[in-house]
C-alpha cells in the first residue's frame, strides 16, 4: 500500500487544486519523502507549517487545509514523535506524529486550523486519535477536552460553544453518572448528550463523529451531532451519543481543540491522525485507491534540463540583479548567492530546491497582484511565460548553482573594532617629566602631534576632592582633604587611591553604571509595572562584585551563565539578574509575543552592554551598516531560548531572607502586589512562599536541577513549562515577526567574529561567556576599558561606548585603548588595575585650564588638555547632600528603601526602591535612565524645574535644616564661626573674606534665635545648590 | 493661518534681545562641548534663531504652520466608537444575534475581538447636528455644538488591544514604550514660545482603571529638558511653592548669593557654558516659580468662563479645570498640553460607565472649544480627542441589559480634531456596518501623529535627532500626512 506513495508526492500539488471535489479532507504526512499516506498523522512538524500564512511553506499546508496549525500563545501545543500503533481493524499504522497538549486550567485552544474551503455539505465525519495521560496526582475535578467545529477562528481563549458543535469529554452533569468523566457530544453547552463511556487514562481511543444537516441545503444548520468511541465498521447505526440543536453553524471553516478551566497544567493529552470526510467508510478507514485522480495542469511546462549559466544566471542578472544583488539589497532580498536564496541570513526560503511550489520566487516573479509582483510593476514588465516556466523548471531540477560564477561571499571586515587585540608599545618620552603612567605617554604623543600645551597638575585639595567623587561619589569632610593637603609622603597620592578603591563605597558608586547598563530596576515595567521583591539582590551582587574587584571575565560569565556554573552557587544563580533585568509586560496576551519580547530585551543589552554592537536593528533584517546579519541576531538570541526570568530558589541556609516586603516598597506598591498575588493565589498560579529567592534567568535545559523555579506574580504571568523551553529551538523570526519563525538557526555568535562549533544546538550560555572573555575576542575587553576611561573623564576613547560597530566614533587614542585592553586581560580582568592606570596618570591630575590655542586645535577637547570638568550624576548629588549634612546611613546591602520613607532611613540612593514607573525624584530630576534600554552614557540636561527641586523640596529644606541645626549645635552662636563651619562641611574649605561677608548678610539684624537659625540653613541651602558643590572639580 | 511673522520664525523675543545663532554660541563657548547645556537652556527660552533647522529641531518650521499649539485630550481606557461619533443602525437591527460572516471575515486575527459574542446595540441615541449634519450621540451634546468645528476621523486602527502598549502607540506611535512621546517631539522640534513655563504640560484627571502610561509624556532618548512637566491641576508645577519661612524677598537674596558664588567659581575656571547654562536655570526657575502659580489659580477668571467649562459642578470640575487651565497655558505660550482623563475602559455596564464619563467631559471640552474660539485662539491651537482604542461592537461576557459592556477593539476607532487649522464639519474614514474595521481610508495613530507634527509646521522626515548614532523621527513606523483634514 506504499507503492503510492512516490506518485503521490509527485502530484501533491494537483491533488490541492481537486479539494472541491474531493471525497474527503485529511492531511499529508510525509516522512523523509518516502511515504506519503493521506489522513495518517496529525502533522509533521518538520513539513507541514506551524502557523498560518507562513511564507515559504504555502504550498504544504497539507491536503484540505488553507495553511498550518495556529498554536495558542497561551500554551501552544507540542509536536511529539509517536511510536507505532496498532488500529483497531488490526492493521500496522504509523503515527507519525502526535500533538502534546497541557492543560492551561483556563480555556485555552492551543490547535486550530482553517479548510481551504468552508465546508456546508449535509453530513461532515471526522475521526482522531486521543489519549489522557495520568495526572500525577489525581483529583476529582473533572475534565475538560473537546474538538470543536467552527465558522471561525476565534482567539487563543475563544469559547466556541454558543451553538458551535464539540466532541470530547466533559464531567457529566446528570444522570446515573454524574460526576463522572465521560465522553459526549454537545451543540451548543445547554444541548449536550452524555455517553455513557467514562474515560480511563492512559489509553488510545478513536472518536469518530458525525454531524448533519435534516436537508441538503447550504444554509441548513448542523442541527444533529453523533459520537462514537472505537467504533467497529458495522457500527454507524449505533452512536453512543447523539446531540441535537435547532440552532447550529451551517457551516464549518475552521476546527480545533480546546481545553477548559479543569484541565490542569500537568495533565498531557495527547491526539493524532485527525482526519475530515463525508462517509463513513473513509473516515474509519482511508486508503490512497479512495484518492481521486489528478487533472492536467494549464501551465507551461519545461521538460529539458535547465542549463544555470545559460539560462539562469542571465535571466537573474538582466531581470533581478540591479536591485537584488550585493551587500545590500532592496528589501533585503539578495539573489546573487545561493545560501540567500536558501534564506540563510534572513530566514526566509526564495527557493526550495526540486519544490517549485513552495518558493516564494516563484509566487513573486508570477503574482498578478500588482503590489507584490516583481519586477515591480512600474520599473519593468513581467517575467515572460517562459522565463517563469525555466525559473520554475530549474528549481524543480534541484536549482543548481555555478559556485565559481557566483560565490558565497565570506563574512570579514577590515573594521579596526573587530581586528583582534596586540599590545600597542608604550611610545618612549624621555624628555618628559610628565609621564607618570603609560597612558601618559599615549596621550602626550598626541598632544605632541597636534601642538597641544599640556595643563599644569592640579592643586591637592582639587585632587583630593575629585578623587573621593569620582571613585566612591561622596565627597571629603574636610578633614580628609586637609590631612591629604598636609600629607607629605611621596606616595601620598597613591595611598589615597588604594583606600578609595579599596572603600565599601567604592562599589555602590561603581555599581550603579553596570545598573544603568543592564537597565535594572525593582519591576516588570510595561503598564502594571509590578515589583519584583527580590530584584536587590542583584544589586547587591554587582556592588559587591566591584567591592571584591571580580575579574570581569568571571562577572560576565557569571551574570550570562549563573545557572549553569560549576559548582552551583548562590552568587552565580543571583549574578543572572543581569538577563533577568528585562521588562516583561503584565498583559500581554500573545504569549509568542511576551516571551519575545524579553529575548529581544536580553539580546540588545548582552549584545550592547557586553560587545558594544548595536545588534537590535538585526531582529527584524541584516544590520545595514555593520557585517551582522539576521542570522547572527537569532544565533545569539538561541543562546537564551530555553531559559525565562523567574523567582529562583536560593540554597544556602545562611543567606540573610528577609521577608517583610512592606517595609521595602513604596506602600502603593506593596498593597497592588498583594492583590495581584491574591488573585493569582485564587487561580492557584501562585503562592507565597519563605524559601529564600531571588530574580533571575534559568533554563531547564542547561541549568543546575536543583534550582526551583517559583511562580511570579504578574498581571497575566508568562507561562512557564519546563518541558516546552527544553524542546525551544532557535529560529530566524522572518522580518521579525513573532508570527513567522523561519529556519532553524541553532546557537552561535556574530560569523564576523569568529566561527561557531557545528554542534552549535548544545551550547550553554556557559560557552558564550567563555568565548566573550577569550583572548581572541577583539570587542569586550576594548569596550571594558572604554567604559571606566569614560566613566573618569566623561568621554570615551571611543565617544559610542555602546557602538563599536562601522558606524560608531573612531578612537582617539587607538593605542592608548588597546593598550589598556590588552592590561585588563593581562591583569587577570581585573578592573582595579585600570583604575589606577587611569588615575595615577598625569592625565587625571592635571588642572581645568582655558588655553586658547589648544581650544583652537582642539574645540572639544578630545585630546584631554584640560580637565574635563562634570556634574555629578542624581545619585551622587544626593548622597553629597546626605554626606555633607552628616545624615547619610552607610550600611550597604539588603532590600530598597522605599522613596516615601527615606526621612526614616537615609541611604544612599542606589538603594532606594526602584520601580520603573515610579523612580526616586532626585533621579527622574537629574536624568537618571528609564531602565527600559541599556544606558551607556547618561545626558547632563539643565532645566529650571532641577533649581525649583533643589530650592523648594521638602527634602532639601530638610536637609539644610538639619545641618544648620548641627552647626549650631558645634559652633555655637557666633555668626562668622557657623559660615566657617558651613563652608568646610558643604565645601571642605573655609570661605574667603568676602564670602564671609556675604553670606553674614543672610542673617537679619535683630532676629530670634530661631529666625537667625533660620537663616543659616538658607545660607547651608544655598551652598548645597552651588556648582562647586555638584560638579567634579 | 497665522499671520506672517508667525509662519517663519516662532520667536517672541527675538527683537528684545540679542540673538545667537549656533555658530555663534559655539564660538562663544569656551569648551565646545558643554555648549549644549545652554543652547538647550535657550532654545526654551525661545532665544535661538536656528540657521540649521532645516533638518535638525531647534525653534523654527519647515513651511507655513496652521497651528501654534496642541492640546491633546487623551480619553484612556478607550471611548466605544459606536457610542460616540459612528453610530450604526445595523447593531439595532441584529442586536443579540452573531457577527455576519461578511464582517467578521474582514477582522485581523488580534487576540480578541469579541467576534463570538452577540452584537450590542448601542444604548445611546444619535441626532445630527451642525450645517453639516454630523451624527454624535447624546453622550455628548454640548461639544456636538461645536461639530462644525470638529474633523471626526472615523478609520483610526491599529493592531494592539491592550492598554499599555495602545496607549504607547497613541503617544509615542510605538507599543514598547521606548520612544519619545509625541509632545515631547514637538517641544523638541520647537520650543516653548514661554520664558517662564515648560513647553509640554501634561495633567491626569480620574485616573481609574488603566495606570497612566509615562512614556506618553516622557522624552525617550531625546534630551529630557523636552519632557512632558507633569503637573496637578490644582497644585500646579512641582516644587515651585518655597518652603515655610521664605519669602520672595529672601528667596531673591539667596538666588544673588548663588549666582555670586556661581560666577566667582566660574571666573576661576574660564569660560564654560555648562556651568553658565546652570547659573542661568536658576532665574528661569524662579521666573517660573513666581509666574506659575497665577497661571494655575483660576480667580481672575470671570463666573461665566468658570461656568462654561464646568467648574460649578461637582461632576465637571476636575475636567473642567484642567481644561480651563489648559486654555490659560496656550496662552501663555506652553507648546504642547496633553490632558489625560481615565476610566473609560467600558468591559461592563457600558451604558454607566461612558454616561459619567461623557458627563465628566462633555461640558468641559466643549467649553475648551468655545472658549478658544471667542477668544481667536481655536486658529492657532489643534484640539485633538480621542482614546488608545475602540471598543467591540459586540457585547462582552454574557451579561444582561445594563450590565452589558464592550471588550477592546483596536481594528477601528474615532479621535477628532479641531482647530489649529483643521477643515471643521468634516467626517474623514468609514466602517463596515458595524463598526468593526475601517472600509475607507484607513488611518494609523502615525498618521495622525504626522499629520500633528504637519500642523505645526515641522516635516516629519525633517525634524531628527541622532541616537545611537540613528537619525531618528517621531514616525519612525511610517505614517503619512491625512491631507483631507486642512
Amino acid at each position: 500500500m506504499f507503492n503510492a506513495g512516490w506518485a503521490i508526492l509527485f502530484h501533491l500539488r494537483l491533488l490541492q487544486r481537486l479539494l472541491a471535489l474531493v471525497m474527503l479532507l485529511g492531511l499529508v504526512a510525509q516522512v523523509q519523502g518516502q511515504e506519503s499516506r493521506l489522513a495518517q498523522g496529525l502533522v509533521n512538524q518538520k513539513f507541514d507549517s506551524l502557523h498560518k500564512g507562513q511564507p515559504g511553506k504555502k504550498a504544504q499546508p497539507g491536503f484540505g487545509w488553507k495553511g498550518g496549525w495556529v498554536l495558542s500563545k497561551e500554551q501552544p501545543a507540542l509536536f511529539v514523535d509517536a511510536k507505532q500503533k496498532a488500529t483497531p481493524n488490526g492493521k500496522q499504522q504509523i503515527i507519525q506524529h502526535e500533538a502534546l497538549i497541557q492543560g492551561t486550567a483556563k480555556r485555552n485552544n492551543p490547535l486550530r486550523r482553517e479548510l481551504k474551503e468552508t465546508y456546508q455539505g449535509q453530513e461532515l465525519f471526522l475521526r482522531f486519535r486521543f489519549r489522557y495521560a495520568a495526572d500525577e496526582k489525581l483529583r476529582d475535578q473533572g475534565e475538560f477536552f473537546v474538538f470543536w467545529l467552527d465558522r471561525y477562528e476565534g482567539s487563543d481563549q475563544a469559547v466556541h460553544a454558543s451553538h458551535i458543535p464539540n466532541i470530547g469529554i466533559h464531567i457529566n452533569e446528570s444522570g446515573p453518572q454524574k460526576g463522572k468523566v465521560v465522553f459526549m457530544v454537545r451543540i451548543g453547552s445547554h444541548k449536550t448528550a452524555w455517553s455513557s463511556v467514562e474515560l480511563e487514562r492512559d489509553r488510545d481511543y478513536q472518536i469518530v463523529g458525525r454531524l448533519s444537516k435534516p436537508e441538503k441545503s447550504l444554509r441548513a444548520g448542523f442541527t444533529r451531532f453523533d459520537l462514537w468511541v472505537d467504533p467497529q465498521p458495522n457500527d454507524l447505526k449505533q452512536p453512543v451519543a447523539t446531540a441535537v440543536n435547532p440552532q447550529s453553524v451551517n457551516a464549518v471553516r475552521w476546527v480545533g481543540f480546546a481545553t477548559g478551566l479543569k484541565t490542569e497544567r500537568a495533565d498531557r493529552i495527547y491526539v493524532s491522525d485527525l482526519v475530515l470526510s463525508r462517509t463513513w467508510n473513509d473516515v474509519l478507514d482511508l486508503s490512497p485507491s479512495q484518492i481521486p485522480w489528478m487533472i492536467p495542469q494549464k501551465k507551461m511546462a519545461w521538460h529539458k534540463p535547465v542549463h544555470f549559466q545559460k539560462e539562469i544566471y542571465p535571466l537573474l542578472k538582466q531581470r533581478c540583479f540591479s536591485c537584488h544583488a550585493g551587500a545590500n539589497p532592496e528589501s533585503g532580498y539578495r539573489l546573487d548567492v545561493y545560501d540567500e536564496l536558501r534564506g540563510f541570513s534572513t530566514g526566509e526560503e526564495l527557493i526550495v530546491p526540486g519544490a517549485s511550489e513552495e518558493s516564494k520566487l516563484m509566487q513573486l516573479v508570477s503574482s498578478t497582484d500588482s503590489e507584490e509582483r516583481m519586477p515591480p510593476v512600474d520599473s519593468a514588465p513581467p517575467l515572460s511565460k517562459k522565463e517563469v516556466a525555466l525559473l520554475r523548471a530549474w528549481i524543480d531540477q534541484g536549482a543548481k548553482w555555478d559556485h565559481q560564477l557566483l560565490p558565497t561571499p565570506k563574512t570579514e571586515s577590515d573594521h579596526w573594532a573587530f581586528q583582534s587585540i596586540t599590545r600597542p608599545k608604550v611610545p618612549v618620552r624621555k624628555d618628559s617629566k610628565r609621564v607618570r603612567m603609560p597612558v601618559d605617554a599615549f596621550i602626550e604623543q598626541a598632544y605632541q602631534k597636534q601642538g597641544i600645551q599640556p595643563a599644569p597638575e592640579a592643586q591637592k585639595s582639587t585632587l583630593v576632592r575629585r578623587l573621593y567623587l569620582d571613585l566612591i561619589g561622596l565627597p571629603p569632610t574636610a578633614e580628609e582633604i586637609e590631612s591629604f593637603v598636609n600629607d607629605t609622603n611621596p606616595r601620598a597620592y597613591e595611598k589615597l587611591v588604594d583606600r578609595l578603591l579599596g572603600s565599601k563605597h567604592y562599589g555602590e558608586r561603581w555599581a550603579r553604571y553596570w545598573l544603568d547598563l543592564t537597565r535594572w530596576a525593582e519591576s516588570h515595567g510595561y503598564q502594571h509595572d509590578l515589583p519584583r521583591p527580590y530584584a536587590w539582590r542583584y544589586r547587591d551582587y554587582v556592588i559587591e562584585s566591584f567591592n571584591e574587584d571580580k575579574p570581569y571575565d568571571r562577572f560576565l560569565a557569571e551574570q550570562l551563565a549563573g545557572d549553569e556554573l560549576e559548582p552551583y552557587s548562590d552568587e552565580s544563580l543571583i549574578a543572572t539578574g543581569f538577563l533577568a533585568s528585562a521588562r516583561i509586560s503584565g498583559n500581554q496576551m500573545d504569549k509568542a509575543m511576551q516571551r519575545n519580547d524579553v529575548l529581544v530585551d536580553i539580546v540588545n543589552v548582552t549584545s550592547s552592554a557586553i560587545l558594544g554592537l548595536t545588534l537590535e536593528c538585526a531582529q527584524c533584517h541584516n544590520h545595514k551598516f555593520d557585517p551582522l546579519t539576521q542570522r547572527d541576531y537569532y544565533r545569539l538570541q538561541g543562546f537564551f531560548v530555553n531559559g525565562q526570568l523567574g523567582n529562583l530558589s536560593l540554597q544556602s541556609k545562611t543567606l540573610p531572607n528577609p521577608t517583610d516586603m512592606k517595609q521595602w516598597m513604596p506602600k502603593g506598591t506593596f498593597d497592588f502586589y498583594q492583590r495581584e498575588a491574591k488573585k493569582l493565589i485564587s487561580r492557584k498560579r501562585f503562592q507565597h512562599t519563605k524559601t529564600p529567592h531571588t530574580w533571575g534567568f534559568y533554563s531547564p535545559l542547561t541549568g543546575h536541577a536543583e534550582i526551583e523555579r517559583l511562580p511570579v506574580v504578574n498581571r497575566d504571568p508568562l507561562p512557564y513549562s519546563a518541558e516546552g523551553l527544553k524542546r525551544t529551538k532557535s529560529q530566524i523570526l522572518i522580518r521579525g515577526d513573532v508570527h513567522k519563525p523561519g529556519l532553524e538557526v541553532g546557537k552561535g555568535w556574530p560569523a564576523v567574529l569568529g566561527a561557531t562549533s557545528n554542534a552549535s544546538e548544545n551550547l550553554s550560555r556557559n560557552v558564550l561567556a567563555q568565548w566573550l572573555t577569550d583572548r581572541k575576542n577583539p570587542l569586550v575587553s576594548r569596550v571594558w576599558v572604554n567604559r571606566l576611561w569614560q566613566y573618569h573623564f566623561g568621554r570615551g576613547l571611543v565617544s559610542t561606548p555602546s557602538d563599536f560597530g562601522v558606524q560608531g566614533e573612531k578612537p582617539t587614542h587607538p593605542d592608548l585603548l588597546d593598550w589598556l585592553a590588552v592590561e585588563l586581560m593581562e591583569h587577570n580582568w581585573s578592573t582595579k588595575h585600570i583604575h589606577r592606570q587611569i588615575v595615577l596618570s598625569a592625565t587625571y591630575r592635571q588642572s581645568r585650564m582655558v588655553h586658547a590655542a589648544n581650544l583652537k586645535r582642539d574645540p572639544e577637547n578630545r585630546l584631554l588638555w584640560s580637565w574635563p570638568r562634570r556634574r555629578l550624576e542624581a545619585e551622587a548629588i544626593r548622597d553629597s547632600i546626605l554626606c555633607a549634612t552628616g545624615e547619610l546611613k552607610r550600611d550597604t546591602g539588603g532590600p530598597s528603601v522605599p522613596q516615601e520613607r527615606e526621612e526614616d532611613n537615609l541611604r544612599r540612593t542606589i538603594y532606594l526602591f526602584q520601580r520603573r514607573s515610579e523612580m526616586p525624584s532626585v533621579m527622574t530630576m537629574f536624568d537618571a535612565p528609564d531602565s527600559i534600554a541599556s544606558c551607556s552614557r547618561r545626558q547632563v540636561s539643565t532645566v529650571a524645574l532641577q533649581p525649583l527641586f533643589m530650592l523648594n523640596s521638602k527634602f532639601m529644606d530638610r536637609r539644610a535644616q538639619v545641618l544648620a541645626k548641627k552647626i549650631v549645635e558645634s559652633a555655637g552662636d557666633d555668626q562668622s564661626l557657623q559660615v566657617e563651619q558651613a563652608f568646610q562641611r558643604v565645601l571642605g574649605r573655609a570661605p574667603n573674606r568676602d564670602e564671609l561677608s556675604r553670606s553674614l548678610s543672610f542673617y537679619q539684624r535683630d532676629g530670634s534665635v530661631t529666625e537667625q537659625n533660620r537663616r543659616l540653613s538658607m545660607l547651608c541651602h544655598a551652598l548645597l545648590n552651588l556648582n562647586e558643590f555638584i560638579y567634579i572639580p | 493661518m497665522l499671520p506672517d511673522q508667525r509662519k517663519m520664525n516662532l520667536l517672541p523675543h527675538a527683537n528684545s534681545r540679542q540673538v545667537l545663532s549656533r555658530r555663534e554660541m559655539l564660538d562663544q563657548s569656551v569648551l565646545g562641548f558643554g555648549a549644549v547645556g545652554l543652547l538647550s537652556l535657550l532654545a526654551d527660552e525661545g532665544l535661538l534663531c536656528a540657521e540649521d533647522s532645516g533638518h535638525k529641531g531647534a525653534g523654527t518650521n519647515h513651511f507655513p504652520a496652521t497651528a501654534k499649539n496642541v492640546i491633546f485630550l487623551f480619553m484612556s481606557g478607550a471611548p466605544s466608537q459606536v457610542d460616540t461619533f459612528d453610530p450604526k443602525p445595523l447593531l439595532t437591527k441584529l442586536e443579540g444575534k452573531g457577527v455576519p460572516d461578511s464582517i467578521a471575515a474582514r477582522v485581523p486575527n488580534i487576540p480578541r475581538a469579541g467576534l463570538n459574542s452577540k452584537l450590542m446595540a448601542s444604548p445611546f441615541p444619535f441626532k445630527k447636528y451642525g450645517e453639516s449634519g454630523i451624527p454624535v450621540s447624546n453622550l455628548f451634546p454640548k461639544t456636538a455644538q461645536m461639530i462644525d468645528d470638529i474633523c471626526v476621523l472615523r478609520s483610526v486602527n491599529h493592531r494592539v488591544p491592550v492598554h499599555g502598549p495602545g496607549e504607547c502607540i497613541a503617544l509615542t506611535g510605538s507599543a514598547i514604550g521606548d520612544r519619545p512621546s509625541l509632545g515631547a517631539w514637538m517641544t523638541y522640534g520647537l520650543g516653548s514660545e514661554s520664558r517662564d513655563l515648560p513647553g509640554f504640560i501634561s495633567m491626569l484627571s480620574n485616573s481609574t482603571g488603566p495606570a497612566p502610561q509615562t512614556p506618553g509624556w516622557g522624552a525617550g532618548f531625546l534630551p529630557s529638558r523636552v519632557q512632558g512637566t507633569l503637573v496637578d491641576g490644582k497644585r500646579g508645577i512641582p516644587y515651585t511653592q518655597m518652603p515655610a519661612g521664605y519669602s520672595n524677598q529672601n528667596r531673591r537674596q539667596q538666588l544673588d548669593f548663588i549666582n555670586w558664588m556661581n560666577q566667582e567659581h566660574l571666573s576661576q575656571l574660564g569660560q564654560d557654558s555648562e556651568l553658565e547654562a546652570r547659573i542661568a536655570s536658576y532665574e528661569l526657575g524662579f521666573r517660573m516659580q513666581t509666574s506659575a502659580p497665577e497661571v494655575f489659580d483660576l480667580q481672575s477668571e470671570t463666573g461665566k468662563t468658570a461656568k462654561l467649562y464646568g467648574l460649578d459642578d461637582k461632576s465637571t470640575a476636575e475636567f473642567g479645570r484642567h481644561c480651563l487651565i489648559a486654555r490659560r497655558l496656550v496662552e501663555r505660550g506652553v507648546r504642547v498640553v496633553q490632558l489625560r482623563n481615565g476610566g473609560w475602559d467600558a468591559h461592563g455596564a457600558i451604558k454607566a460607565n461612558h454616561t459619567k464619563r461623557a458627563q465628566a467631559t462633555d461640558v468641559p471640552v466643549a467649553g475648551l472649544l468655545k472658549d478658544l474660539k471667542q477668544r481667536g485662539l481655536l486658529d492657532e491651537t489643534l484640539v485633538i480627542w480621542g482614546g488608545e482604542f475602540g471598543r467591540t461592537p459586540t457585547t462582552e461576557g454574557s451579561a444582561k441589559g445594563d450590565r452589558r459592556g464592550r471588550d477592546h477593539l483596536p481594528t477601528t476607532y474615532c479621535m477628532w480634531m479641531a482647530g489649529g487649522g483643521v477643515k471643521g464639519g468634516q467626517i474623514i474614514g468609514r466602517t463596515d456596518d458595524l463598526g468593526y474595521t475601517p472600509v475607507e481610508r484607513p488611518i494609523s495613530p502615525a498618521d495622525l501623529h504626522a499629520t500633528l507634527l504637519h500642523a505645526l509646521g515641522i516635516d516629519q522626515h525633517k525634524l531628527y535627532y541622532l541616537h545611537n548614532n540613528r537619525k531618528e523621527i517621531a514616525t519612525v513606523l511610517g505614517g503619512e500626512v491625512i491631507r483631507e483634514v486642512f
